[in-house]
Parts: structure tokens; sequence; C-alpha cells
């Protein structure tokens, strides 16, 4: 859809440079999900309160 | 030594239409994945057709539990098998047709084929003969046979195995400089996709494996932990619909009018807050469960959430905007709307592209924000406006984006043309029109209270009476209207996409030239896909200054619509 120009790497910006690199964007995407939606929720199940049923 | 050259060789043809190495085993990887997602969508259409009949109450035909067989049947067909098996032909075409790359291990891409075919056929085995009517949650304790699970496993594992692959082949491509620079943005969606799989994979792995043992009984299992996990991998899995179906978008913009990327920066930005937050909606599910604390749910389903829906507005700004820019540089410059009224709405690629952005983003990503929110998820929760939003934003955006590209997938990679090209022009709108109308139906019946995954609403022989307002009626006939107007067109569609690969005329130079009738515009005449000339520079300029219009319109959709649930919260919930 567009044209990519070549540059060398000291001319890259730093923000397409780390964009450049998928395994960075990887770990970034694993860390944040299961940080907080898996690991905070599982905190969360397992601290909850016994249930004072009779 | 030669003949390894000559074996690598061989092992590429160029495409006439776009100048595309094209490895020819990752080609058949793309063919046997997209044949066998349109056998699941068959299934899961056939399945969609009993349930429509079944819910519309005029007709009520399926008995109670082939009702929740049909459905388990057309979650996992539609969100699962065909979904993911056309989301890895994607992955086969962004990592290599895209970059001209080979595919690094052919035979593991074969093993992982295998490993999805047996998955996909244990499960629908298994639900066909009752032996797992646990609908597409398979919420713990609800039991289904052992195999049931080791099927999602295998599958699992086989896609695991195609993400996988497609990091390779990111690596191979750029040791071996097939190209220069960052990856294309297309390849770069096909990225994000990529990394929000392994995310939902891993998920589904930490609870399909603790399942398949608790279902032999070995160990217990907390229903609150498998919800949890679960959802991690049951709404993470729609997620990178999300990501292919925006990467279709910006691919088929190019290659039917030459839409242009308005700013890269912003377009990959936009995709790595999908690869960052996207997957925290899953939190969504869990709104009403009361392990969790406020705390969490608004952090993940609103905070985070929002950054993904950033995103996504976006995407559908950048898009058309990137089409109106398109447009324009071929000399569409009248007025704010002459680009939209000189586009190819005969080539259903482009129209099935349109369409799957205005349903997705006006009433897929309306709907889905509304429903985010946690007052009013409490009004909306486990009712019909559920499944009437996802309706729109997995089928009417995501499958009807895959249906699109296949229109220019049948003759650049399969190189065939299409079958029965009349239909194929009118079958977006089948579909399209169908499922938005379908969504509308589902949507207002929800707004009344009416349940989701229910058999019989009147509650027949129930010890107590449920009655719903008889607009509810009307709304069942729009549901069951539209759902079969678009069953007409998933079946049209699927009629075309077997007829033109098994049975389809081979393209040859000929068909090419004298523009043969099965041929979408933008492969006779592939508009520019680099512009120059005295007019780009006026015409950047000039902005795009109808897509502006049509996004002051979405907004004022969106406000209210926002506004007009808080309304009916109010009348529900009142205070003081």
């Amino acid at each position: 859809m567009s044209e990519v120009n070549s540059k060398s790497s000291s001319n890259v910006p730093l923000g397409q440079r780390l964009f450049d690199r998928p395994f960075l964007l990887l770990g970034f995407g694993l860390v944040v999900m299961f940080g907080f939606y898996t690991i905070w929720g599982m905190v969360e199940i397992l601290n909850m309160p016994q249930s004072p049923l009779p | 030594m030669n003949s390894l050259v000559n074996n690598l060789a061989n092992r590429f043809r160029t495409c006439p239409v776009t100048g595309l190495k094209v490895d020819k085993s990752a080609e058949n990887l793309i063919k046997v994945n997209a044949v066998v997602a349109v056998v699941c969508l068959l299934i899961g259409a056939i399945a969609a057709i009993g349930l429509v009949f079944t819910r519309w109450q005029a007709f009520h035909i399926l008995p109670a539990d082939w009702y929740y067989r049909f459905l388990t049947l057309h979650g996992l067909n539609m969100l699962i098998f065909f979904i993911i098996f056309f989301e890895m032909a994607v992955l086969y075409f962004a990592s290599t047709v895209v970059l001209s790359s080979r595919q690094p291990a052919p035979k593991l891409g074969w093993l992982a084929f295998g490993l999805m075919m047996v998955g996909m056929v244990m499960v629908n085995a298994m639900v066909l003969t009752g032996k797992a009517d646990v609908l597409f949650t398979s919420y713990v304790p609800l039991k289904a046979d052992p195999l049931y699970y080791l099927g999602i496993i295998l599958f699992a594992v086989g896609a695991l195995i195609v993400v996988s692959l497609f990091f390779a082949s990111l690596v191979v491509a750029k040791r071996e400089k097939t190209y220069t620079g960052s990856i294309p943005l297309v390849t770069f969606g096909g990225l994000t996709a990529a990394i929000i799989a392994v995310i939902t994979l891993l998920h589904g792995a930490a609870i399909y494996i603790p399942t398949f043992l608790w279902s032999l009984g070995l160990i217990e299992l907390d229903p609150g932990i498998y919800r949890l996990i679960f959802w991690g991998l049951g709404h993470c899995s729609q997620q990178i619909n999300v990501a292919a179906m925006v990467s279709i978008w910006y691919l088929l913009a190019g290659l039917t009018v030459g839409g242009v990327v308005l700013n890269e920066k912003i377009s990959r930005a936009a995709f790595v807050l999908y690869i960052g937050f996207i997957s925290m909606a899953s939190a969504h599910h869990l709104l009403v469960d009361p392990e969790f604390g406020p705390g969490w749910k608004i952090w993940n389903t609103s905070y985070a959430m929002y950054l993904a829906v950033l995103a996504s507005m976006v995407h559908g700004f950048t898009v058309p905007a990137g089409i109106e820019i398109g447009q324009r540089l071929r000399g569409h410059t009248n007025g704010l709307f002459d680009w939209l009224r000189k586009a190819p709405w005969g080539d259903p690629g482009f129209s099935g592209m349109a369409l799957s952005i205005v349903i997705f983003g006006f009433m897929g990503g309306i709907t889905g924000v509304t429903l985010g929110t946690e007052q009013i998820n409490m009004i909306a929760h486990n009712t019909m406006r559920i499944p009437g939003h996802f309706h729109v934003t997995v089928v009417g955006g995501t499958a009807l984006a895959f249906m699109a590209v296949t229109y220019y997938v049948l003759p650049l990679i399969f190189q065939k043309r299409v079958s029965f090209w009349k239909l194929a022009k009118i079958q977006p709108y089948l579909f399209g029109g169908g499922i938005a109308t379908m969504a509308v139906g589902m949507i207002f019946q929800g707004i009344f209270g009416v349940p989701r995954r229910h058999w019989d609403i009147t509650f027949k022989n129930a010890p107590f009476n449920v009655e719903f307002h008889p607009s509810v009626e009307i709304f069942q006939a729009v549901m069951g209207i539209g759902g079969t107007i678009a069953a007409i067109g998933a079946l049209a569609f699927i009629a075309i996409a077997v007829a033109s690969v098994f049975f389809g005329k081979t393209i040859t130079a000929d068909d090419l030239k004298n523009g043969a009738s099965g041929l979408p515009q933008g492969v006779l005449k592939l508009p520019p896909q680099v512009y120059s000339g005295a007019n780009v520079a006026a015409v950047h300029e000039a902005g795009a200054k109808g897509t502006m219009v049509l996004v002051f319109i979405f907004l004022a959709a969106f406000v209210l619509y926002f506004f007009v649930n808080w309304k009916i919260l109010s009348f529900i919930w009142k205070i003081g």
C-alpha cells in the first residue's frame, strides 16, 4: 500500500526501531496481558474471603 | 549445491499482477487452510439456520437438546475453526507473499495443518454425537467427553506452530534481505495478529490442558478460575480477528483503489496499542462476576481497553481516508463524496471491505464500547444484545472482510477466475445487509430483556410466568429475516468459492488482457501503489474532507447511542 524508504539505522527514529523488533513487541503484549488480566485476576480470586455459609 | 539453488528457484513463481514472488509451498498451505475454513463456514452456516428458526418463536423448529448442540456447533465452527483456519492463511500470506520470502519449514506447516484438521474433526464429531453439549464456552462444571478437550488442544497446538512459522518467516526474510527498511504495514498487522494469537493460545493451553485432566477425573478445577483463563482464549481469539481484519482493509484499499497509508507511524502505533491492550477486553465477560474487585474490572475494561478502542478509531479513520486520498489522486476530486460515488461498488473485494468497515465501526464498535461500560453492562449482560454486538464485529466485520479478500485470493493465489461472477457482485450486500438486519433484531430484543443462549423464551411448562413486551415478536421477525438473508449470502459465498477453486477456469494472460469475466477490477488493472506527479502535493494538502464528515456522523451516532443507554439505565436503576 505504501512505499517504505530504506534508511541507515542511525537515521531511523527510536519508535520505528522499537516497532521493527517483533520479539520485543511479543514480550510487551505478553507482559501486559498476563500482568494486568491473568495474574491480577488470579490474585483477586485467590484472595477472596471464604463465604460464611451455614 | 546447484540442485539446492535450482530447488529454491523452482519454489517461486512471479505474480503477473502484483509482481510479488510467491513461494509455492506457502501458496499450497494458504490454499488448504482457506479451503478448510470455507468447509467450517458451511458447517457453521447450516447450524445458524437451525438456530435462527428456533430462536424465532413463530417457528421454533429444534428440540432443546439439538438447539444447544447446534449452538455449540455454530459457535465453534464460526468463532474458532473458520476464523482461525482463515487467519492461518492470512499469516502465511503476510509473511511470505507480501515479503516475497520463502516459507522456512513447509513440512512443519503441513504437520500443523494436520493437527488442526484432526482437532477440528474430533471436536465436531464429539459435538454431533451429543458428547459435548457444552456450548462454545464449555464452562466448568459442564463436562464434555475428554476427546472434545483433546481435539481443542490439538487444534491449538497446530495453530501455535503456524504462528511460530510466521515469526520464523520474518527472521528468514530479514536475514535474506527480501525487503528493505521496515516490514510493510500489512505484514505489521499480521504480526499484531500473530502476537495476539500467542497470547490467546497460551491461555488456551493454560485452561484446556487442566480441563482435559479434569474431564478424566484426575484433578479438581475451580469454575471461577476457568472463566478467567478461558476468556483469555475465548475473547482474545476474536481480537486476532480484529488485527487480521484491519490488515485486510489496508491490503484491499491498496489493491482495489490504490488507497494510500496516510501516516505509517500513526497506523503502526495503533497496531501496537492492539498488541498491548486489546486482549484485556476479555474482562468484559466477567463484569458481573463477584470474585473481581472494581479496580481490576475498571482498569481492564475501561482505561486499558479504551486505548484499544482508540486504535480502532484510528484505523477507522485512516483506512477510509486513505481510500479517499487514493481516489482523489486517481482524479475523483469533485465535492466531498465524488470519491465515494466513483468507487468500484461492483467489485466484491471493494464493496465487502467498505461494508465491513461500516458495519464493524458504526454497529460493532459503538455497541461494544457501550456494553463494555460496567454500569450499562448490568442491564445488557447475557441478553440478546451481546450476540447482536458480536455478530456485527466478528461476522459483519471480520467474516465479511475475509470474504472480500477471497475475491482477490482466488485469482491471485489460486489463479482461478471467480465463478458465478454476477452473484459474487451482490454477495457482500446480501451477507452484510442480512447480518446488520439480524443484529438490529437481536439488539432490540436484548433491550427488552430477552436472554441469550435460551431455547424457549415463552418459558413453556415453567413454574413461573415471564412475559416480554409484544414488540419482541417484531424484532424476532427482523432477526429471522435478516438471518435468512445472511445465510443465503453465506451459502452464495461458499458456492462461489467451491465452484471457483474446484471447477473454475484457470486465468490466462489473455483473460487479464481482455478483461475476462470473473476478475475483479483491481486484478485486471492494479491501481498505482505509489503516486507521483503534480497533483500529489495538492491532494495531500486538501486532505480527506469527505472522511472527516463521515467521522463526525460516526461521533454523533456514538454519543446518541451512549446517551440513550445511560438514559435507559436511569429508568431501570432508580437512585434516591
